[in-house]
């Protein structure tokens, strides 16, 4: 009763705007002090020792070579690559937006720097082919997700941690099916934008030399995507000690090579990474211990006994069904980081009862939560377009919507085919 | 360069710098802003620079020479909980934490107010939580003498973050309470500058 | 049911029983399961225990604190892991000191080790130890060492990378050996042992297993170096609020476990893992290829001889001043008076709170 109380109260500030960090530290308090007897003294414990793994460090470091990397200019030269690849496609632009999201992600870990980054750089060139704001915002918002799932991530490397399997493992787990998702919504800005933007005449050899051009413009940027690909895959760096590598190079790099990042605007970018890590970091720290909570009430196996219930009256299939749409749910109304610590526990031993690989299972989750960021009505790229892009909310949520076929094309394909997210680890 | 990294890093910027700093009460509490703000800047400055160098640096170490030192991690560890809660700090003065604000921009003017102050003191209550209880494991730690692995630091200089941070981010919200009461206006104008993840 | 005992029971405690579960139990046979009912049982129900297993309620190195604060009741950890917020409880792992796992848990069966390690325990962290079950570690070689043959030398291990967590002891054991402590996350240790980022890891086997590093390691050298067990201990300020009944009920229980899950362990190792000394043919041992490096006697002398504490008095300096001034005595000279006493004796389960 008074469970539920607290949970409803949660919910209607949830609406109010009450940021949602708050919000699970409340629940968190209330429900230890009025619900389970717990002491508060978890809440002091947790806030320094959930911090404290070393794996985690990769986060804040994932987060800042992307911004290292724009602040040297070579994100610039990622997009200008990018559009030299498609230059011959109807709704070029667009295509672009997204495949230099994709390549921006290979170097960054986070979404919201994925999605701010190409509405700074792409979003005017979008207005300037014709595309509508709330339509180019969408595709912006959209192409973001791929910043958790093209490798490195900040959210693969938090699932790990919180279920016990490599990072590593699923970094790499995640770059066939982030290409996947990729490519399909490449076609769908092709198809949506094909009117605005005509095809081009087809000219190999021009294509080629264009092409090759801006692959050695953006040839230091591409080195950094190597090093962090070939570093893991190799295994010369565990995931951690690559992002430490790649941060230390994108910042040499802007310092010494392209000498767009003067000493004295480390300082500016880095507190511009810090503003994501302090919104991460807090996050952490209360979902877990808003998961602690769940187990001591015994939540967690209470669903898992529904769940394995449902897996033997109306087969596996029914019950991943279940499972997704629970992500999905969840998904629309939470912060990702809050969706892993939360219900990766719970639904990670029953996907393994279902003969899932962890792995394969593990980058099917971090897909699931990554639509969460395009979902309304919390969602983080829609919330990080409409503030860089200058459109409303409201326009981006209308157009949001068509960018969930794609993506969930590209999830059921990934969550059935095991061979998307298995066949790119070494050893295996 | 600057004006890419700056937009793209989907944060909230320094204080407006350059802004004139007026005479009389508000001048102080701008000057008060300017010096919280700048004490901010610097642990996250410091803190993440020395996650970064003794990160980057030693893994290189390991890959060319084969040598590591055993305390790195944990000292990288413990700047990366100062810069954490350093960092949650700043988004609490800014009101950039992450919500859902859609609705709460709609409504009127003293609405929105009553509502900030709310979410102001539920902040306050969570931090005299975090602080209260972090101390006690703090002075848990002084008390049994215990270090930094592989090192002769206090554990508790390390494990300071927490209360700390929590404190330090108090008195942020106190200051964004402050404004909402006295200096609404101003506050809005600062929100339309920067991102409002 | 269960809803009804726990209303019926005085005491209702939460157990944070680290990364355990069902599955892995199998293997390490700590005993935390049967513990638990042994105490509900002996208590007739006044006691009601609250496990909270599989890192749901603590990690192996949180619980530590959380029973220091009073968080949870009880809880369960290595003491390698305990280490950074207890730094005593690692008072057993000198390098070498014991020669099996029947000699420390013979300590921790004894008298002795209420003078020399649970009542510094008690006193500087407000925690009663209660039992410990485990092995002795080794050092895992990682997939690197696939089809080489058997390391059985320190030679052998000179330069090689081994991760290390943060303990002195292990660090220090690294050292002795000549190899290359390198600092790794446990998430990122298998895949480091598959890569070669680290060459080789320390840890007992039943843990090896249990945790499923089985598919990343090619080769178990016995060196059995320290203990590696896992300890469970309940808060002072819980404990004593107990009248006597209930506190005799939780020594009895401990005694108990420790006891049975030595059996436990032995046939863990003969059935399911392959470290024993008449392994079956399907242990996890034979079928994922890992060879065990027996050594004989000669060879252990030879770690011994490089890795003891007394051939390396510089790396152990910190250490010793450390513990002997939280004990007020020289604790390693103590230790080692008691495993001098205990050597080669088969187990003898005393009742040491008696
Ligand atoms: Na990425
Ligand atoms: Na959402």
């Amino acid at each position: 009763m008074t469970l539920t109380l607290i949970s409803l109260a949660a919910v209607l500030m949830f609406a109010l705007g009450t940021p949602i960090v708050l919000l699970i530290a409340l629940w968190v308090a209330a429900t230890s002090y009025w619900v389970i007897d717990f002491p508060l003294t978890n809440m002091g414990l947790s806030a320094l020792d959930s911090l404290k793994s070393f794996a985690f460090l990769a986060v804040p470091l994932f987060i800042c070579t992307g911004d290292f990397l724009t602040a040297g200019g070579l994100s610039q030269r990622l997009v200008g690559l990018s559009k030299s690849l498609v230059a011959f496609l109807p709704g070029r632009t667009a295509a672009t937006a997204v495949l230099a999201s994709g390549m921006f992600a290979a170097v960054s870990g986070s979404n919201a720097a994925t999605a701010a980054t190409m509405g700074q750089l792409v979003g005017p060139e979008m207005k300037k082919a014709g595309v509508a704001p709330g339509l180019a915002g969408a595709i912006v918002a959209a192409g973001g997700t791929l910043g958790v799932v093209i490798p490195p991530s900040t959210i693969f490397i938090i699932y790990g941690i919180t279920m016990g399997v490599s990072p590593v493992d699923l970094n790499l787990g995640g770059l066939l099916p982030g290409v996947l998702m990729m490519v399909l919504m490449m076609v769908f800005c092709v198809w949506l934008t094909r009117r605005n933007e005509l095809a081009d005449r087809f000219v190999p050899l021009t294509l080629l030399r264009n092409i090759g051009r801006e692959a050695a413009g953006a040839s230091l940027g591409l080195v950094a995507v190597a090093l962090l690909f070939f570093g893991l895959y190799l295994g010369w760096f565990s995931s951690t000690e690559a992002a430490g590598v790649a941060t230390i190079y994108c910042l040499l790099v802007g310092l010494f090579v392209t000498r767009k990042i003067g000493w004295r605007n480390i300082p500016r970018i880095l507190q511009a990474s810090a503003a994501v890590t302090g919104i991460i970091a807090p996050m952490v720290a209360f979902s877990l211990q808003f998961q602690q909570i769940l187990s001591v009430l015994e939540i967690q196996s209470a669903v898992q006994e529904l769940l394995s219930g449902l897996a033997a009256s109306h087969g596996p299939a029914m019950t991943m069904v279940a499972m997704m749409a629970i992500v999905l749910v969840v998904g629309c109304i939470t912060e990702s980081v809050a969706v892993v610590l939360i219900l990766a526990p719970i639904l990670g031993p029953v996907a393994l009862s279902l003969g899932m690989d962890p792995i394969q299972w593990g980058v099917a989750f971090v897909v699931g939560t990554s639509i969460g960021f395009i979902t309304p009505p919390y969602g983080l790229n829609l919330f990080v377009t409409s503030a860089t892009m200058g459109i409303p909310y409201g326009q981006l949520v209308k157009r949001i919507l068509i960018f969930l076929v794609p993506l969930l094309i590209a999830w059921a394909a990934i969550v059935s085919f095991p061979a998307l997210t298995l066949s790119f680890l070494p050893n295996r | 360069m600057a004006p890419i990294a700056e937009a793209a890093a989907t944060t909230v910027a320094p204080p407006a710098e350059g802004q004139q700093e007026g005479r009389g009460l508000a001048g102080v509490i701008s000057r008060i802003d300017r010096v919280l703000g700048q004490a901010e800047s610097g642990v996250i400055l410091v803190s993440y620079a020395t996650l970064i160098v003794i990160v980057g640096v030693e893994t290189l170490r390991r890959a060319l020479i084969g040598a590591q030192e055993v305390w790195g991690p944990e000292i990288a560890l413990y700047a990366f909980v100062w810069l954490s809660w350093f960092s949650m700090a700043k988004h609490g003065r800014y009101g950039t934490h992450l919500s859902f604000s859609e609705l709460r921009q709609r409504l009127p003017k003293n609405g929105q107010r009553a509502l900030e102050l709310i979410d102001c003191a539920l902040w306050v209550a969570i931090g005299v939580i975090i602080i209260v209880t972090s101390w006690g494991v703090v002075e848990n730690q002084i008390n049994m003498g215990q270090t930094v692995f592989g090192t002769p630091i206090p554990l508790a200089v390390a494990s300071l973050a927490v209360p700390v941070g929590w404190a330090f981010s108090m008195v942020r919200i106190l200051q964004r309470a402050a404004m909402v009461l006295f200096a609404w206006d101003r506050l809005k104008a600062e929100r339309g500058g920067f991102l409002n993840l | 049911k269960e809803a009804n005992a726990q209303e019926k029971a005085k005491y209702r405690l939460r157990f944070g029983a680290s990364v355990i579960s069902p599955t892995n139990e199998a293997y390490l046979r700590t005993g935390v399961y049967d513990f638990v009912k042994l105490v509900e049982e002996k208590s007739n129900g006044e006691v009601a225990i609250q496990v909270i297993d599989k890192s749901q309620g603590c990690a192996e190195t949180t619980c530590g604190e959380r029973v220091i604060n009073n968080v949870l009741h009880i809880g369960s950890s290595s003491p390698q892991n305990l280490g950074s917020v207890m730094p005593y409880s690692i008072a057993l792992d000198w390098p070498f000191l014991w020669r099996d796992r029947t000699e420390y848990l013979n300590f921790l069966f004894s008298k002795e080790s209420n003078r020399l390690y649970r009542d510094v325990l008690r006193k500087a962290y407000n925690v009663v130890p209660l039992y410990g079950s485990g092995e002795m570690r080794n050092v895992m070689m990682g997939l690197k060492y696939s089809g080489k043959p058997n390391i059985v030398s320190p030679a052998a291990l000179q330069g090689a990378k081994i991760r290390i967590t943060n303990s002195e002891m292990i660090s220090g054991f690294a050292q002795s050996m000549k190899m290359n402590p390198i600092p790794l996350a446990w998430t990122e240790l298998l895949e480091g042992l598959k890569s070669g980022v680290v060459d080789a890891a320390e840890t007992w086997p039943g843990a090896a297993v249990g945790f499923g590093m089985q598919s990343v390691l090619a080769q178990d050298v016995g060196v059995e170096f320290s203990p590696g067990f896992e300890m469970v201990f309940i808060s002072a300020s819980t404990f004593d609020k107990f009248p006597d009944k209930i506190k005799t009920v939780f020594m009895e229980a401990a005694h108990e476990t420790m006891r049975t899950a030595y059996d436990g362990v032995t046939e863990a190792q003969n059935k399911l893992v392959g470290n024993g000394a008449n392994p079956s043919a399907d242990t996890v041992y034979a079928k994922s290829n890992i060879k065990h490096s027996r050594l004989t006697e000669a060879q252990r002398e030879e770690f011994r001889a490089i890795g003891s504490v007394d051939k390396n008095p510089q790396i152990y300096d910190a250490t010793r001043k450390k513990l002997d001034q939280i004990a007020g005595l020289d604790v390693y000279g103590a230790m080692k008076e008691s495993a001098a006493k205990l050597a080669g004796k088969p187990l003898q389960p005393n009742k040491w709170w008696v």
